[in-house]
């Protein structure tokens, strides 16, 4: 079995319904956040090359898709607008491949 | 004072006293949450667009982002109202299904889009910018990215949004805010007469936005921006 830790991102459109941008998974052997989704949005773009700052322990410094947990753990404090919404992180357990 | 008038919110003049008002008292059609952390409803209201409504809860120990949600989005409406820039998108107190809370304009009906999405360094005013980037300065912004703020691409208008505990309390990131950054990038420091005058509105509302059971957070804050706009008023620059 394997743990997958997740997030998933939307974003809020004219009409007011939500669409899913993209999922982050973090797998526990790998430690390096993926990302499924379209990586040409902007949105994803944006955050693969710049980053985002650590909300929860305020430590110095940018977070980045290779920095795991800690990158996949702030998602939810930086898409906090309604118009741009992350989930908390999740787990799922899924039989090994 | 009741909890809907913590802060006086002086009549816009660029805006239907309407929105205000349909926004506080209009007839709810529907309400149904937000997949997402942060919690939201996306509230329908009849014969209007809509609005995002972020309930209090009282409990913030595991979330500290919503440590005076409610208050300071309604601070930062009345600072904005007080100047007339029109930058932050309507909001109010206002109860739905038993829950007390901030409800927001939904602006994207009205054509703003996310400002990250959109050429907004190319497509925005100075005139827009430079309010936007004193406003910025003003409120001492501390999270202030392209994802927290809107901008329409036909009107040129921008719109501010996401006043919480990190953009305007506590924020180990504090970096200066895009608008303001850009505004200095292009050179729009020399602050014109309109907005000379707009400070001293401001300053000539502050006392009656602070009421007189303010929380000390509040008081912090307006302490803060009170200063800044008399520096901006001595001298003329924005920086």
């Amino acid at each position: 079995m394997m743990l997958l830790h997740f997030v998933e991102l939307f974003e809020l459109d004219r009409d007011a319904n939500q669409k899913k941008i993209a999922t982050f998974r973090l797998t526990e052997e790998s430690g390096i956040v993926e990302i499924d989704g379209d990586h040409s949005h902007r949105i994803v773009e944006d955050i693969k090359g710049e980053g985002i700052f650590d909300y929860k322990y305020a430590r110095p410094g940018k977070l980045y898709p290779n920095d795991g947990m800690k990158f996949l753990e702030n998602l939810k404090y930086h898409f906090r607008s309604g118009y741009l919404l992350a989930t908390d992180v999740e787990k799922q357990v899924t039989p090994t491949p | 004072m009741s909890e809907g008038k913590q802060f006086e919110t002086p009549p816009k003049t660029n805006e239907p006293q309407s929105v205000e008002d349909l926004l506080e008292k209009g007839e709810i059609e529907s309400v149904h949450a937000l997949k997402g952390f942060e919690r939201y409803d996306l509230v329908k209201i009849k014969d209007d667009g809509g609005g995002l409504f972020r309930p209090t809860i009282e409990d913030n120990k595991y979330n500290k982002n919503l440590y005076l949600r409610k208050e300071l989005e309604l601070l930062v409406f009345a600072i904005d109202n007080a100047l007339e820039f029109d930058l932050v998108p309507t909001v109010v107190n206002r109860d739905i299904e038993d829950r007390n809370g901030s409800l927001q304009r939904f602006i994207k009906d009205d054509g703003f889009e996310v400002a990250n999405l959109l050429d907004w360094q190319t497509l925005v005013e100075d005139t827009e910018l430079m309010k936007a980037a004193v406003f910025d300065f003003l409120i001492d912004s501390k999270d202030r990215n392209d994802i927290n703020f809107m901008f329409n691409p036909v009107s040129k208008r921008i719109k501010l949004i996401d006043h919480d505990y990190y953009m305007l309390i506590n924020f180990a990131g504090h970096f200066k805010s895009f608008i303001l950054s850009m505004a200095i990038k292009r050179g729009l420091i020399k602050l014109p007469e309109e907005i000379k005058r707009a400070l001293e509105n401001l300053l000539g509302k502050i006392d009656s936005i602070m009421g007189p059971d303010s929380r000390p957070e509040i008081r912090q804050i307006l302490d803060g921006v009170k200063e800044r706009a008399e520096k901006l008023i001595a001298t003329g620059i924005l920086v």
